[in-house]
């Protein structure tokens, strides 16, 4: 018989009201039991969790762990309330209080009063007359489990105070993760950019070579296991598109691109390359310095590269522009790679016209060290303030001076340093603008003197002094190859002993390649 | 169908009959409980314990308190069949000599047989056609017997010598297996006080046939709940040791489970132990009470079981107390 369509008789409902409240007072029951074990599993877990913390990094163990105790109890809920206590487990529960099975047959007989199931049904009423529930079916409490579960609970948020190198690495992890996460989002994102601009051949291309970079880069993220490595990734990714994007032709590619290396006007860039060429065409502008500018531009924002170009148009009003205009154009500017960039282009210049400025140096006695360009040799008598772009008239060779070519870090002896020993912070102009030495050049003067303002320094000393480290400083002369060599060697082993990303060791080996070919 | 005071009045009998019998059988309340749920389950019992505990005296006390005819047949081995369904006899009648049916000591509503196990195989089977029929068959007439009718066998379990054991197919006509226990210290003492003096006790009797014929029919429509129904069913298919889901011990120590005929003794009997603890329907306990004297005698006992000396009555508390656990 189906009992659920069978209508109910009075007897039927009376046993029913009786039924439903024993049903409410099972399930009572069963959430009592369900939240003892749901909490004490759940706390068991959670403090296996903080315990875990403590020795292996997980991130948020606490919060992850309170949120396994809060899970536990609202689990509990849930399974009370998906599984309802029924009428016919209601009355199996009511029948196993003493009502000898009287209900649930009393449920089998739905429908019908006649004969045994009248009688049944009223004597099943008038037994649960005087059924006290809560005598007959008191709510049984597992305090065992409850008191385990508070102890636990305890053990729990002792361990949330525990301080441990696992936690603190578990958060510069979760730090770095983080990071990472970012920088890949930011990636693919642009990549979403790159292909939504990609409507043409030309911009295909660009926008391959792009993608690969930002492969790479996601890659190098991906692999990152400091923060150290994604803040390297992100740098080497910022200089890669840097150097992509510096001949890009699509805008929109580098617009798409620019939110990467934020910061710099990439899309600027282009723009100056073209008008830094256009200029370098008008003005013959060396392709060495050219390519500087160019590399320089890179880290200058659209404003800067703006400025810079208008210092160098400015320079060139007069139909050519100097290494000095060059290097001044980049002085102006505040921004520490270009002031590099300028006293590296001043100490090269220095380095090319070495011998000439040393002949073209000042008369003896004008003393004057002159800006940095070590040119400050001769006996003229000359203001000495000389760049040492005289044209080679000076007296002596100056063979010892002028070796630095790059951020010499010569004092006062205008000797400019190694190549690369500047410390980048653009102060050796400073330091050269004092007062450098006069130093007699003697016995090599292949200069005319009759170029010379100044007088000659005929009583002057030649110094020199040797060194094979390259340091220069105090004045040591340093043979250029045996510095650019050690140098490269040192820079070579670095890169194949460091775990550098093989783009990065291109970038290395042809910048010093470079000094080879000069 | 009766009416409520009907079933009390009758209820009230069948306690007042309980009372009657207790008082020349001193002590084995539980037996007599059993014997008289048998009755109203319209089952035969076996009784089986040592001699002198009072069995044969126990029949004789229900015969005369249930006020019903009452024979008695000593079982022997040299008893025939005949000697117990009765006989064609040629007699002289009217000058004519004709065969007429001599009703044997079967034809009575209550039939003790005593020490059933001493009587060949042959006389015993003459029984199975009354135990389960209700009817005697000689030469082609077959005889009803009177209503209501049982029979109440006893055995001695530990005398072998010269016995024959029950065949299964008679055994399973026994509605319950009852084992009469020792009395105890206070129940020998009035055992003392009742046989060993000139009191005798006067037994009147309080229910006749058609009483107990009524209330054979309302047992059978007490309801029974569907878990209960499962429950009986479970214990008579754990019997077996060939089925799934029986336990170890049956397993191990039981050849042959129980038959159907089990399961109807298990459901009669509930429902009478029920409706005499004055409900309307069956509960588990009451399948719990009689589920042991119901299936006792029905499964048979393995080798394992015989060697290691494993009461039959222990492996079935163990597989009812395990499946009260589950249900």
């Amino acid at each position: 018989m189906d009992r659920k369509n069978v209508e109910l008789t009075e007897l039927d409902v009376k046993i029913k009201v009786f039924l439903k409240a024993i049903a409410r007072r099972r399930m009572l029951q069963k959430w009592i039991f369900c939240t003892a074990w749901c909490g004490l599993v759940a706390v068991i877990l959670a403090l296996v969790l903080n315990i875990t913390a403590i020795f292996v990094p997980v991130y948020n163990a606490a919060t992850y762990g309170w949120a396994i105790i809060l899970a536990g109890f609202v689990v509990s809920f849930i399974y009370v309330a998906v599984r309802r206590t029924s009428m016919y487990e209601a009355a199996r529960y009511a029948d196993n209080a003493g009502l000898k099975e009287r209900l649930v047959t009393s449920i089998g007989c739905q429908g019908s009063d006649d004969g045994f199931a009248g009688m049944l049904k009223e004597d099943t009423i008038n037994e649960i007359s005087c059924f006290d529930r809560k005598l007959r079916l008191p709510l049984m409490y597992p305090w065992k489990r409850y008191i385990s579960s508070c102890i636990l609970l305890c053990l729990f948020i002792v361990c949330i105070f525990i301080p441990s190198q696992a936690k603190k690495d578990a958060r510069l992890l979760h730090k770095l993760a983080m990071q990472a996460e970012e920088a890949k989002e930011n990636v693919e994102e642009v990549e979403k950019l790159l292909d939504e601009t990609a409507d043409n051949g030309r911009a295909k291309k660009e926008v391959a070579k792009v993608k690969k970079i930002l492969e790479d880069a996601k890659k190098e993220l991906n692999d990152a296991k400091n923060i150290d490595d994604i803040k390297k990734a992100e740098e080497r990714l910022g200089n890669k598109l840097k150097q992509e994007l510096a001949e890009a032709n699509e805008q929109e590619i580098i617009k798409a691109v620019q939110q990467l290396v934020p910061g710099t006007g990439l899309e600027g860039l282009a723009d100056f390359n073209k008008k830094l060429a256009e200029l370098a065409e008008k003005i013959g502008l060396k392709a060495e310095l050219s390519n500087e500018l160019k590399s320089v531009a890179e880290s200058l924002s659209a404003e800067e590269m703006k400025e810079l170009l208008e210092q160098l148009e400015k320079a060139a009003g007069d139909g050519e522009i100097t290494s000095e205009e060059v290097a001044d154009a980049l002085s102006g500017i505040e921004n520490s790679d270009a002031q590099i960039a300028s006293a590296t282009i001043t100490a090269s210049n220095q380095s090319a016209e070495g011998t000439q400025s040393s002949s073209a140096s000042p008369s003896p006695g004008s003393s004057q060290g002159t800006s940095g360009n070590g040119n400050s040799s001769g006996n003229g008598s000359g203001s000495g303030n000389g760049n040492g772009n005289g044209s080679g008239n000076g007296n002596g060779s100056g063979k010892g001076n002028g070796s630095g070519k790059g951020n010499g870090s010569g004092k006062g002896n205008g000797n400019g340093g190694g190549w690369n020993m500047g410390d980048g912070k653009g102060l050796e102009r400073k330091e050269q603008e004092g007062k450098g030495e006069i130093v007699n050049l003697t016995g090599k003067k292949t200069g005319n003197d009759d170029n010379l303002t100044g007088k000659k320094n005929g009583d002057a000393k030649i110094t020199e002094k040797s060194g094979q480290n390259g340091g220069a400083s105090e004045g040591i002369k340093a043979d250029l190859d045996s510095v650019i060599g050690e140098y490269s060697n040192e820079a070579y082993a670095k890169v194949e002993s460091n775990k550098v990303p093989s783009a990065m060791k291109d970038i290395v080996k042809e910048y010093f390649s470079g000094f080879g070919n000069d | 169908m009766s009416g409520k005071e009907n079933i009390s009045k009758i209820i009230d009998k069948m306690n007042a009959c309980e009372q009657e019998i207790a008082k020349a059988i001193i002590g084995q309340e539980e037996v007599v409980h059993e014997i008289m749920l048998a009755i109203l389950a319209d089952g035969n019992v076996l009784l089986e314990g040592v001699p002198g505990l009072g069995k044969t005296q126990l029949v004789k006390t229900i015969s005369k308190v249930l006020d019903l005819s009452f024979s008695r047949i000593q079982f022997t081995p040299d008893l025939m069949p005949a000697d117990v369904t009765g006989t064609n006899l040629i007699i002289k009648e009217n000058g004519n000599n004709v065969f007429r049916f001599e009703e044997g000591p079967v034809f009575a509503n209550i039939v003790l047989a005593d020490e059933i196990n001493r009587a060949t195989p042959k006389t015993q089977a003459a029984m199975l056609e009354a135990m389960q029929e209700k009817t005697v068959t000689v030469g082609k007439n077959t005889y009803p017997l009177p209503s209501p009718y049982m029979v109440l066998a006893t055995q001695n379990p530990i005398e072998n010598e010269g016995t024959y054991p029950l065949p299964e197919a008679q055994l399973d006509r026994f509605i319950f297996k009852i084992n009469m226990e020792f009395p105890t210290l206070n129940e020998l003492k009035r055992i003392m006080d009742v046989t060993v003096t000139n009191t005798k006790p006067v037994l009147n009797p309080v229910l006749n046939g058609s009483d107990i014929i009524e209330m054979r029919e309302l047992i059978r429509d007490i309801p029974v709940a569907d878990a209960v129904q499962e429950y009986a069913l479970k214990i008579v298919l754990g019997t077996h040791p060939g089925l799934e889901g029986s336990p170890d011990s049956v397993k191990k120590y039981f050849m042959a489970g129980a038959s159907p005929r089990a399961a109807q003794a298990i459901f009669l009997t509930a429902k009478a132990r029920a409706l005499l603890d004055g409900r309307y329907n069956v509960s588990f306990d009451d399948v719990d009470a009689v589920a042991l004297p119901a299936l006792r005698h029905r499964v048979m006992a393995g080798f394992e079981a015989v060697s290691e000396g494993v009461n039959v009555d222990d492996v079935l508390k163990e597989l009812v107390k395990g499946l009260r656990q589950v249900i």
